[in-house]
């Protein structure tokens, strides 16, 4: 008598390993079928000791482990390895393209707020924090430049300062990037789903650190604003809402569908 | 016990005494000549024994001769020179160990 009892726990055992080993190609296969031979022969040997066909089951799965504990030890065939890498490259690639515009982008969308923010500032005298902003001691006296084009080109186009030059090309960098995506996924393979990222990591991967950096960068951004301006104030702004932008849009896509083949 | 690193030797040590034989006489054996000692997961057993096969020291084929389809495992000869290298290392491990615990030790914990 070693049939298994329908319904009783080998049956449902070997279920739970079925769907835990999905992926794993022959190793799985094979596991699969050595651990139903090996639980319904020591299910058998339980029955041929006295227990009930249940209890010998049971006890056949306990000796046997966990599922876990014997799924982890059947490796993965190269090529679930690289179906796992085909999203994970594309999804990067987006990535970059994207963190490369918004890094770039900010910092051209900060560059044609700078005008209208700096009148805003010298008819506000710093939002009211530094009186009489384009008199002295503020501002050093140079013939060649008024009081507004000194402080325009005195402000931070991105935050930290940093990139004060070069930051069109990076913004220009990343839509590119992002352009021959999609070029590429219309022409190519790489627009199949296998190579597309899931929705909900990489609506995630993206929706998690933007959706953290826009506070940052917007806390940062009103406290240089108040009570009195400080030349990065609106470089961080900036960054902060577009980061804000992003991640709202990456976290729209996580509850998108998947694509089928 | 823990047999976490040495259930290779153990198993060339099994299949190498008992010849072609499936993988739940495998466990049976490793059980009853241990006397209970080395209880592991039975369930693990099974990747140990494709670890060994892909690792050349080991083949396997599937018998249909019995009611239910098995896979019957087998030394190789790579098996066998492996099994008697760990089997001298495993020696020489134990003697080391025994040195430094001393026989005091041993009294102290029997």
């Amino acid at each position: 008598m070693t049939a298994p009892t329908g319904d009783g726990p080998v049956e449902q055992y070997l279920d739970e390993m079925f769907d835990r080993l999905a992926g794993t190609g022959s190793a799985g296969r094979r596991l699969l079928a050595e651990a139903e031979g090996h639980l319904l022969t020591a299910a058998a040997d339980g029955r041929a000791r006295g227990l009930d066909a249940a209890t010998a089951e049971r006890e056949a799965i306990a000796r046997f482990g966990t599922v876990t504990s014997v799924v982890r030890h059947v490796p993965a065939p190269a090529r679930a390895i690289r179906a796992a890498l085909r999203p994970l490259l594309t999804g990067t690639w987006l990535a970059v393209g994207l963190v490369l515009l918004w890094w770039g982008g900010s910092g051209v969308l900060t560059w044609l707020l700078g005008w209208p923010w700096t009148r805003l500032l010298i008819a506000t005298d710093g939002f009211g924090g530094r009186p009489d902003m384009c008199g002295r001691p503020w501002v050093p006296p140079d013939p060649a430049a008024d009081c507004f084009t000194r402080y325009r080109e005195y402000l931070h186009l991105v935050p930290q300062g940093g990139d004060r030059d070069t930051y069109p090309w990076v913004a220009v960098g990343g839509a590119l990037i992002l352009v021959a995506w999609l070029l590429v996924r219309r022409t190519t393979v790489l627009g199949s789903a296998a190579w597309t990222p899931a929705p909900v990591v990489f609506g995630l991967g993206l929706a998690v650190p933007f959706g953290l950096a826009a506070p940052v960068l917007a806390f940062y951004g009103i406290s240089g604003a108040f009570p009195q301006a400080q030349n990065w104030a609106l470089s961080h702004l900036t960054a902060g809402l577009l980061a804000a932008v992003i991640g709202v849009a990456a976290a729209r896509h996580v509850r998108a569908r998947p694509r089928r083949t | 016990m823990d047999v976490k690193g040495h259930l290779d030797l153990l198993l060339l040590a099994v299949l190498a005494d008992a010849g072609p034989v499936h993988g739940y006489a495998v466990i049976t054996a490793l059980r009853e000549r241990s006397e209970g000692v080395f209880d592991v997961p039975e369930g693990t057993v099974y990747p140990a024994l494709h670890r060994l096969e892909r690792a050349g020291l080991v083949i396997s084929r599937w018998e249909q001769a019995t009611p239910r389809r098995r896979r019957v495992y087998e030394l190789t000869t790579d098996g066998r020179h492996a099994r008697t290298a760990k089997q001298s290392e495993w020696r020489r491990f134990v003697t080391g160990v025994q040195a430094v615990i001393g026989p005091a030790a041993t009294r102290a914990t029997a």
